[in-house]
């Protein structure tokens, strides 16, 4: 049976620093991007996830040889993004070595493309975040982007975006808590169990992930494709030190799965 | 003598990762993009990523496919690695009107579980095998429970029981074939290349099966 993937997801900045923010604005610095993900490769993590969250800010993609040396320096599946805007980017990324390419903000602008780019390379390689927002009781709101970007607009309802994004041939949609990046309070749970739920293709949760709780709460509640964390992989536990860790958590979910994939069958 | 593996770019292919976890198991890999290319070839590796329509059209394009046919009916070991594997067979429902390389007698279709929830399509990430049934050459030296490798597919094969070729699937509500030995020429759904230990132990057995026919 397919597992869910754990994913560290690592963000580096226009300087091509490794980062980790919290609200998508404060920065912590944490140190270099390929040594992170050379040690996430030596752990053998299920995937790599690997942002450049200045580029679309900046009206550039992540850098190509900054990129070319990510896939030299690892051997697990890689899923790079930032500021990626045309089927040429894309081509010469996965002609890297990248397994899945990230779209967002391009689909601001332009959501022809994300079908353009599915028909072209495959749905299994375009993977799209959805950026969202619960305030209060109300919906949750969706951006394709930066939710604070310039001329972002009052965001879309969530199953909307993320229906359409499945439509137009997204092979996987990561939902990116913005209001609980970095907070290490729990995944917005039951949002993401309900999208589940609609979707078809594989959804990958991200934003807000603490503790192995937490990812038992997420996977008790939904059978979600994948897992993903900042925080919880590049810090100790409970702390802003930098300790970039990945095995217990491995191992957290290959004693729990049995139990996991038992409760699933019933869904 | 080492063995002279041609790892074939048609465009879309992901060929980095391939390269480098050759080189991990010892082997020099050419990238080919022309049939005259192929001559010095001992063994060769389709990669796969990407849409089968554009690869067909490439691969026929080119010529690569005609000799591709040509020099696999007379032994060339093969090795098709996910839309690879799927480029062996005779067509696949990702574009109906193009044609596959028919190097196995099988052909692709979409995934489409009944159950939805459970079962996302594309098929995406570690996937255990199911026991295999007959002696895979390719999996020598994988445990049982080292055979989880890593996948990205929409389109898959259905086992065909009347093929007298090694068969392995994977479940994703219905069995896929995730690897076929049919004679020289083999496939596997999963990218090798990413998966790991036992990926890197598969292609040192294809390249092992290689070197006995040269």
């Amino acid at each position: 049976m397919l597992q869910p993937r754990l994913i560290p997801v690592l963000l580096v900045d226009g300087q091509l620093q490794l980062v980790k923010t919290t609200g998508f604005s404060e920065r912590h610095y944490l140190g270099d991007p390929l040594n992170a993900a050379y040690v996430f490769s030596a752990f053998e993590v299920d995937e790599l996830l690997v942002l450049d969250i200045d580029a679309s800010t900046q009206g550039r993609s992540i850098p190509l040889p900054f990129v070319a040396a990510l896939a030299r320096f690892t051997s697990v599946p890689l899923t790079v993004g930032g500021g990626i805007t045309s089927l040429e980017q894309i081509h010469d990324l996965l002609a890297l070595g990248v397994e899945k390419v990230a779209l967002s903000a391009v689909l601001s602008r332009s959501f022809s493309f994300l079908q353009q780019a599915a028909d072209r390379f495959g749905s299994s390689t375009i993977s799209v975040i959805v950026n969202v927002r619960s305030l209060g009781e109300g919906p949750a709101l969706a951006w394709f982007g930066r939710p604070d970007a310039a001329g972002a607009g009052p965001g879309q309802p969530l199953a909307q975006l993320v229906l359409a994004s499945q439509q137009a041939g997204a092979g996987e949609v990561v939902i990116q808590a913005a209001d609980r990046d970095g907070q290490r309070h729990g995944y917005p749970v039951a949002m993401l169990a309900e999208l589940n739920r609609e979707l078809t293709i594989p959804l990958v949760a991200l934003g807000g992930c603490g503790s192995h709780g937490h990812m038992a709460e997420l996977l008790q509640a939904t059978p979600i494709s994948g897992v993903a964390a900042g925080s919880l992989f590049v810090y100790a536990p409970g702390t802003h030190q930098v300790l970039l860790h990945y095995p217990p958590s491995h191992h957290w979910l290959q004693q729990h799965l049995p139990a996991l994939q038992e409760c699933w069958r019933c869904v | 003598m080492s063995l002279s593996v041609a790892i074939v770019d048609y465009g879309t292919g992901n060929i980095a990762s391939l390269e480098m976890a050759l080189r991990a198991v010892g082997a020099e890999p050419e990238v080919v993009r022309q049939p005259a290319d192929l001559a010095s070839a001992d063994a060769v590796i389709l990669p796969g990523v990407g849409h089968f329509g554009p690869a067909s059209a490439d691969l026929y394009g080119s010529g690569l496919a005609q000799e591709l046919c040509h020099r696999a009916a007379a032994g060339l070991p093969l090795l098709g690695i996910c839309l690879g594997f799927q480029l062996l067979t005779t067509a696949s429902e990702e574009a109906p009107s193009a044609v596959g390389l028919g190097l196995m007698p099988l052909s692709s279709q979409r995934l489409r579980p009944h159950n939805t929830h459970l079962h996302k399509v594309p098929h995406l990430g570690w996937n255990t095998l199911e026991p295999a049934s007959g002696s895979s050459r390719l999996l020598q030296g994988i445990t049982p429970e080292q055979q989880l490798f890593y996948f990205a597919n929409a389109y898959a094969i259905a086992p065909d029981p009347r093929l007298p070729s090694i068969q392995v699937t994977y479940s994703h509500e219905t069995p896929c074939l995730a690897l076929v030995e049919h004679g020289l020429i083999c496939g596997v759904q999963f990218h090798p290349e990413k998966s790991r230990s036992q990926g890197l132990q598969l292609l040192r057995n294809f390249l092992a099966l290689a070197a006995e026919c040269c």
